[in-house]
């Protein structure tokens, strides 16, 4: 048989001819994608929701880079009105932003939709729960927003001579930033206070997070086909297990953290509030035990991302694959280890500052690590500048400026002067949206032509990235020398001599804003006019090329063949279609030395 | 006099850090910009390489992708190298922390309080002891200062960047620093004669800004720090000590209220002209008839104001929230009898109740 019919483990998909039967057209009619359990379809669910949210997150974020534009009141003549929308906004925007776009952006988008392709199985190992995560995301997504909105609300349609404005029921807003800390967020607005409304949303969205991490840890566990072994997992999949093992055991800290703040609220017990005997750093602490290793459920699904892109048109194999597989793991169980790095200025002790100070120190090791090895893989590379390709590029940048302005966070002298500045505004920009967003962005290009089995624009590709990163840098860079210069974070007005940084900053802005608007055009266009996909348009070797694209419903015709996933070499690319088709047998390029 | 939240910030700004002003500036400057170089150093490499292999080794120019790489010594080399810097820049980074720490065993003491939206610096009087509140910081070049802090509300953060100093002031525990002022502002508003040119000498002192986010006016918890010569230091000390005279003359009641009004903070959420803040605003509020949230009323009289002063959460005038925190122990009796003679002076009401206005007390 093998000889006569054609090897399925090499998908001939030419471009051009699209499979006829995918998992998009499987089943047809709007339920049949609202209750579908494939997560290929729940995973664009997501992305239509976490992309929701991300617009959201930046229309606020544009809103408050233009109150900042001037130090004067913007958006209302009265001072005090302007002030507290300020502080609603950038509380919306940091909520939005880190619960309902960041964390899941990587994992639930990209993860639930690539995760079990590469692995080699049909699905998760639990569809049912993948669904339920999913609704359980888009409730705590709606109750969160609600509740913030309504706070906007009130205070957009506030009436000076009735006395008041719009008000929803329960939409009491929350003006605390995304910290959420005591007693300022539990005492302020007394029982008009939207604090503890915030916290469930949160709380609701992190369960959608744990549903997701136990799915996948149990997926990677069990549902590995024959020949997966540990060391042949895609660092992708390295990636999304050791976040998946922070989601599982960080996220239940805040659902404690939820409880406390409700038994305090109702019982009058005091545990963070000092006018009842209780401590306010303490919801410190408990608040950075699960957001400091949320930083990193933000961060390692983006490495894992760029592992992949960078190998892949670099035509080479990984550097140091075992370093980075096993360095993923490491630092989710070290970023439980640093919280304290939070609070260096918040009184705690001299010598649990520098225990905190140094561990901090020991995770930046292996992230750097990280970054030489992907310089090492680009070295002697056959580099292909395709989309995806220029985002891991800029995303190193993106990195490197993050991480090393972590060590000035992380000294105990510097960061007591850094400390709650645009410094720290600056450095986690650069991590957070700087590194995972491009990450996902460079993500979404790759896959995009197996998601959809289009191809996108290469050109306005190239550009949008472009654009977004010379608007990025723009918007932050300066951020770092308002910081160091003394301007403090969360202010809605500042003193004249920082008004230039605040400008250039705010110009930035709306030059990322440009960028991102031609990269969902670019992927609008691709969705409807773009060329047909081939299986393979960029030669790697993990499993989720081996099949067509987009792929059918249970992802592979043939169980394919695992090997090692970084060894390319027997895939050729044929020039005219851009499509890589696998040459069993071919020789690995002769040893150059 | 004017209030420091209508003075404009001076820029203190050097290049990227704002200029040294204190003693432990210096080290931590010197911390900042070795990692600084170690950061540059880092960037540009990387950079480099990253420019550098994307052309030098572009598909079209080298189609055939050396073979899988692995290289010992080169990954030790990279793993050791990082490590020895960071642990420098650690040790350095205690060691500057450890100098901020301890605190010399004679030290000014101030303590502060922080309040949604303002600090009170206490200070003692130089001569007799008894307490100064201030709502600006004046400090001695040259010598120790430890600061106390609590707060009465929720966390503040007391910044001051060009001594590179920072600390919560968190409500229910002390927390303490201190610092060693090194550049005297270069005038002393206490030797001007007018008001303009004090104004302006104060707008030239130091910036203090809070830093853990508090709510409405968070951005305008600002104010300023004053650091002169060790004489000037104890004379403006002195100065300051009896708002209730003015070169050895009593001042009349509802000037020394004024002073009060503005430098107690009352302003931040208090008007005189009639505009409704975050709290109502004084003017007309002494004889008019007050309407509280648990629907009763009263009169605003003498004794109405200073227990609003005292215990303001005791009746909550309708529609404001209870965000006032209690004076009780911070302004004594004659300071409130000062601050109701100033609320009389602004009150239209007072006046058609008829009788001169009161001086007694
Ligand atoms: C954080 C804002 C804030 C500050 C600072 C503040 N107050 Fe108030 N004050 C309020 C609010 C809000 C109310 C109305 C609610 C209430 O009665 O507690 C109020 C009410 C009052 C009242 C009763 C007013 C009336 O209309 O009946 C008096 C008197 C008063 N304050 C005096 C002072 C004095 C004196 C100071 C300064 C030493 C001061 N307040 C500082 C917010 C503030
Ligand atoms: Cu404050």
């Amino acid at each position: 048989m093998s000889t006569i019919a054609p090897d399925i483990r090499v998908p001939s998909q030419p471009s051009g001819e699209a499979p006829k039967h995918h998992y998009l057209n499987h089943t047809k009619g709007v339920l049949s994608w609202l209750l579908t359990l494939d997560h290929k379809r729940i995973g664009l669910m997501y992305m239509v929701a976490v992309l929701a949210a991300f617009l959201i997150g930046g229309i606020f974020a544009v809103l408050l880079r233009l109150e900042l534009f001037h130090p004067d009141p913007t958006f209302n003549s009265d001072p005090t009105k302007a002030w507290d929308l300020y502080n609603h906004f950038f509380t919306l925007h940091g909520a939005v932003m880190v619960f309902m776009f960041i964390i899941p952006a990587v994992p639930a988008i990209l993860g639930n939709f690539v995760l079990p392709i590469m692995l080699g199985a049909k699905d998760v190992a639990f569809p049912r729960l993948n669904l339920a995560s999913f609704w359980v995301y888009v409730l705590g997504g709606l109750f969160l927003l609600y509740v913030l909105f309504g706070g906007v609300l009130y205070i957009a349609t506030y009436d000076e001579i009735t006395g008041t404005g719009i008000r929803l029921p329960g939409g009491f807003g929350l003006d605390t930033g995304w910290t959420f800390y005591t007693p300022y967020s539990t005492s302020a607005g007394g029982t008009q206070s939207g604090v503890i409304a915030a916290t469930m949303g949160v709380f609701i969205l992190g369960f959608s997070s744990i549903l997701t991490g136990l799915n996948f840890i149990a997926t990677i566990h069990m549902l590995r086909p024959k020949g997966m072994t540990w060391f042949r997992l895609p660092l992708f999949l390295w990636a999304l297990y050791s976040t998946s093992l922070i989601q599982v055991l960080a996220t239940p800290v805040l659902a404690i953290t939820l409880l406390l703040l409700l038994a305090e609220r109702i019982l009058r017990i005091g545990i963070f509030d000092p006018s009842i005997g209780g401590d306010p750093v303490l919801y410190q602490h408990f608040f950075w035990f699960y957001s400091h290793p949320a930083v990193y459920i933000m961060v390692l699904p983006a490495l894992g991302v760029i592992s992949e892109l960078i190998t892949t048109f670099s035509r080479r194999h990984i550097f140091g694959y075992h370093f980075i597989a096993i360095s993923s793991v490491a630092i989710a169980l070290l970023g439980f280890l640093v919280w304290g790095h939070h609070m260096f200025t918040s009184g705690q002790s001299a010598l649990t500052n520098a225990i905190f100070s140094l561990i901090t120190f020991s995770v930046a090791i292996p992230s750097a690590v990280k970054v030489f090895n992907w310089v090492a893989t680009l070295w002697g590379g056959s580099i292909h500048l395709r989309t995806p390709m220029i985002y891991a590029l800029c995303f190193i940048g993106l990195f490197v400026i993050g991480g090393l302005t972590g060590l000035h966070l992380g000294t105990l002298s510097t960061d007591i002067h850094l400390h709650d500045t645009y410094f720290v505004v600056a450095h986690f920009h650069y991590v957070m949206v700087g590194s995972s967003l491009f990450a996902f962005l460079g993500g979404m290009y790759y896959w995009f032509p197996k998601m959809f089995g289009k191809m996108y624009s290469e050109r306005w590709g190239i550009v949008g990235a472009i654009i977004t990163y010379v608007g990025f840098n723009l918007t932050f860079f300066v951020q770092f020398i308002a910081g160091a210069q003394g301007m403090p974070r969360r202010y809605a007005s500042y003193p004249d001599g920082y008004t230039i940084y605040h400008q250039i900053s705010t110009v930035g802005a709306l030059v990322v804003s440009v960028g991102l608007f031609m990269i969902l055009f670019n992927w609008l266009h691709g969705l409807i006019k773009g060329k047909p996909a081939p299986a393979n348009p960029w030669g790697g070797n993990t499993l989720e090329w081996q099949t067509s694209s987009p792929p059918p419903h249970d992802n592979f015709a043939t169980t394919p063949e695992v090997g090692d996933p970084y060894d390319m070499h027997e895939w050729e690319e044929d020039k005219r279609t851009g499509a890589w088709t696998k040459v069993p047998g071919k020789a690995a390029p002769a040893h150059a030395h | 006099m004017l209030s420091p939240h209508q003075l404009l910030a001076a820029s203190h700004q050097g290049f990227f850090m704002p200029k040294q002003a204190s003693s432990i500036a210096p080290h931590v400057d010197w911390l900042m910009w070795f990692i600084n170089a170690v950061s540059i150093f880092f960037t540009v490499l990387i950079f480099g390489l990253v420019i550098y292999f994307a052309i030098r080794y572009r598909a079209s120019r080298n189609p055939v992708p050396a073979p899988a790489g692995h290289n010992n010594m080169l990954e030790a080399v990279w793993t050791i190298i990082p490590s020895i810097i960071v642990l420098v820049i650690f040790f350095f980074g205690f060691r500057g922390y450890m100098e901020m720490s301890v605190q010399p065993v004679a030290a000014h003491q101030v303590r502060v309080i922080g309040f949604k939206w303002g600090w009170t610096f206490e200070y003692r009087h130089p001569v007799d002891g008894t307490p100064i509140k201030l709502d600006r910081l004046i400090l001695p070049e040259g010598e120790p200062v430890q600061f106390i802090m609590e707060s009465t509300d929720v966390i503040h953060s007391l910044f001051i960047p060009s001594m590179r100093m920072k600390k919560d002031v968190v409500p229910g525990r002390f927390n303490k620093f201190w610092v060693q002022p090194t550049r005297a502002n270069e005038v002393n508003p206490y030797l001007l004669p007018t008001d303009e040119e004090k104004a302006a000498a104060w707008a030239a002192a130091y910036d203090v800004y809070c830093t853990e986010y508090c709510g409405t006016k968070h951005s305008k918890m600002l104010t300023k720090a004053l650091v002169l010569p060790p004489d000037q230091y104890r004379a403006a000390l002195i100065i300051e000590g009896n708002i209730f005279e003015k070169d050895g003359q009593p001042l009349p009641l509802e000037i020394v209220g004024e002073t009060l009004y503005t430098r107690r903070g009352c302003n931040q959420c208090h008007s005189i002209d009639g505009k409704s803040g975050i709290g109502p605003t004084w003017k007309d509020l002494f004889g008019a008839q007050r309407q509280f949230t648990d629907g009763t009323s009263a009169v605003a009289d003498e004794n109405y104001i200073k227990e609003s002063i005292l215990y303001p959460g005791r009746k909550i005038v309708a529609p404001y929230g209870n965000v006032m925190a209690s004076y009780l122990g911070q302004l004594n009796d004659r300071e409130i009898g000062a601050l109701i003679e100033y609320m009389k002076s602004v009150s239209a009401k007072h006046q058609t109740l008829g009788g001169p206005q009161s001086n007694a007390d």
